[in-house]
């Protein structure tokens, strides 16, 4: 029951990694330094 | 509201500011890591021997890994010393190993700075497990919780030029310093408190005792280090007790002035984080701002709960029990609370555990009136910003507040901006999944626990009694609140797995696009107020981040609470 229980650990764990990944590409930020105001 | 409650809400707020402004200005001096020189030598050893430059700012995704790294370190230890307690020592009541599904849930629940507590503390754990395991963890979670307010408020207050673009701090460095230099003293100095008003500490066995009822059984009163983890239960908003009883328990709680301090220990870190946000973001009237929403909401929710409590059972008065506050009694509901801290204390302690996501009680939110029990679950389903946890209250609360401005943007058909920085299509992305994570965790977990036989089967109220407490723990859970309605017998490898899962990804599936946010933010360059600039610092603002919350926060849960605490109201004052 061990391997289960830190299995489920590590898959939570793997799951906010992934997330953090994909939000990493998630619309690149762009330089807003010359960006005009509306 | 009753003159002595209206006095002890007074005098917790006076309390709070006095103690929040000068805490507010130290974590001010952190957050902008300028440090004085004898901190930085004690520091720098430690620095050393973990082969980490402070110096080195991390980008955002950096930083979040370095953050779950060390958290799920944090978890598998703690999953492990459960495990393996009743072969190390301090273990004087001879505890056995928990339970795998336990283990798993109390290893998630501390980490994530929840504190849910399915297992009894006196009759489950060691006190090594207890001081190495929850109490250590305590700090960290909570210094976890700071650090990431800490990367936000960088990502308003920086340039967005020169070598730091982009870059939010580092997390080792941050962890070590708010634990050193805030979380070790404060705590320290609110265990001698404790000590003083008479919260045990020692690692004696359990002592029999005959009860002066002369009984034929005796009684066996639990003993342990109790204080040291007290402090850091209240002032890092961790919430788990040592005791079963939690703060109704004499041992954890055992004065009014000590109730008063705890009190003031859950709101005064996120109290002062807004403080430090003013400071760092250079500009205090946007502290004052964030938290004189979360003043007015609180407020107004403790002036809904008192009342509620203090109104009584109307079953109870119709079989003409005296419910009527005098010199003798409280009055009003008293089942479930302590009679040593009446009505009063124990609906403001209430309001305050459950705004803030620390989820310690002195009093059993289940037996209070529908409404009164409503008034917490809702405080928690607002995203647990009144305030809120170290460090969580605050980033949730700047979450709410870029949601705000983009909402005002809208309205008056301008790009929105906050402090200087543009918020746009990335920032407005990553804030609605900051804010729908929790709900769709707590609303589908629930779903998912009403549906299944393992899910009903926990329940000890039949009725709409029966769902709030299901509704309440996963509340509890995804807000990392930890407090626990009672009734539900949330022991079982279903309520252990169900809710470790919100527990987890209520806490770290938010953290991450937090961070996310503050690395965009960081990268921009702050714009100059114009005349076009909406102020984000008057009462307009704060009226519209208070519907903000408000408005996110009613739209998720009012069907969910019309079938729990408001059926049940409606039915008991027929």
């Amino acid at each position: 029951m061990d391997l289960v229980w830190m299995g489920a650990l590590l898959a939570l764990w793997v799951v906010v990694a992934a997330m953090a990944a994909g939000l990493d590409r998630l619309n690149a930020p762009k330089n807003v330094a010359g960006g005009e105001r509306p | 509201m009753t003159a002595s409650a209206a006095s002890l809400l007074a005098l917790f707020l006076a309390a709070l500011l006095l103690l929040a402004w000068p805490v507010g200005k130290f974590l001010a001096a952190l957050c902008n890591e300028r440090l004085p020189r004898w901190m930085q030598r004690i520091e720098a050893p430690l620095y050393k021997l973990a082969g980490i430059q402070p110096a080195d700012s991390m980008h955002w995704l950096s930083y979040a890994f370095a953050l779950l790294a060390f958290n799920a370190v944090g978890a598998i230890f703690l999953y492990a010393l459960q495990r393996l307690q009743g072969s190390l020592p301090l273990n004087p009541a001879a505890m056995g190993a928990v339970s795998p599904d336990s283990a798993f849930n109390s290893a998630v629940s501390f980490v994530s700075n929840t504190d849910w507590q399915g297992y009894g503390g006196e009759s489950t754990m060691s006190y090594l497990t207890q001081m190495l395991g929850f109490t250590v963890q305590n700090f960290f979670s909570a210094a976890t919780g700071i650090a990431v307010a800490f990367v936000l408020i960088r990502g308003f207050a920086r340039r967005g030029d020169g070598k730091s673009k982009g870059l939010v701090g580092n997390f080792w460095a941050d962890l070590t310093r708010i634990t050193l230099w805030l979380l070790v003293p404060l705590s320290f100095v609110l265990a001698l408190f404790f000590v003083g008003q008479g919260v045990i500490q020692n690692f004696d066995a359990y002592k029999t005792v005959q009860t002066v009822e002369a009984t034929a059984s005796a009684q066996v009163i639990a003993m342990g280090p109790v204080a040291s983890q007290e402090a850091i239960k209240m002032i890092g908003t961790n919430g788990g007790g040592f005791f079963n009883a939690n703060s109704a328990h004499p041992y954890e709680n055992p004065t009014a002035l000590s109730n008063l301090l705890q009190m003031i220990a859950i709101f005064l870190i996120p109290a002062a984080l807004c403080f430090a946000f003013g400071r760092v973001v250079g500009d205090r009237r946007q502290g004052w701002a964030v938290l004189a929403a979360m003043a007015v909401m609180f407020v107004a929710a403790v002036m809904v709960l008192m009342p509620a409590e203090q109104a009584g059972n109307p079953l109870l008065a119709s079989l003409g029990a005296d419910q009527g506050s005098s010199a003798l009694q409280s009055g009003g509901n008293m089942e479930g609370k302590e009679v040593r801290f009446g009505i009063d204390a124990s609906a403001l302690f209430a309001a305050i555990t459950t705004a803030a996501s620390c989820g310690a009680v002195n009093a059993m939110h289940d037996s209070f009136t529908p409404l009164g029990g409503m008034v917490p679950m809702v405080l928690m389903q607002l995203g647990e910003v009144v305030f809120g946890g170290v460090g969580s209250g605050l980033y949730g609360m700047l979450i709410f507040a870029m949601l705000a401005v983009f909402i005002a943007g809208l309205m008056i058909g301008r790009t929105p901006e906050y402090l200087g920085k543009k918020i746009e299509v990335r920032e407005m992305k990553l804030i609605s999944i900051a804010i729908l994570v929790t709900p769709v965790l707590v609303l589908a977990g629930t779903a998912v626990a009403v549906m299944a036989g393992a899910g009903k089967a926990g329940i000890a109220n039949p009725g709409a009694h029966g769902f709030s407490e299901i509704l309440y723990a996963l509340s509890s859970a995804a807000n990392n609140n930890g407090s626990a309605f009672a009734g539900l017998s949330a022991n079982t490898p279903f309520y252990n797995g169900l809710l470790g899962l919100a527990m987890w990804l209520g806490r770290f599936a938010v953290i991450v696009p937090v961070l996310a946010i503050a690395g965009s933010l960081a990268a921009k360059q702050r714009l100059p107020v114009t005349g076009g600039t909406l102020p984000t610092h008057g009462p307009l603002f704060v009226s519209l981040l208070i519907g903000t919350v408000l408005l996110v926060g009613l739209l998720n849960y009012v069907p969910a609470l019309a079938l729990g605490p408001v059926v049940e109201h409606l039915v008991l004052w027929k």
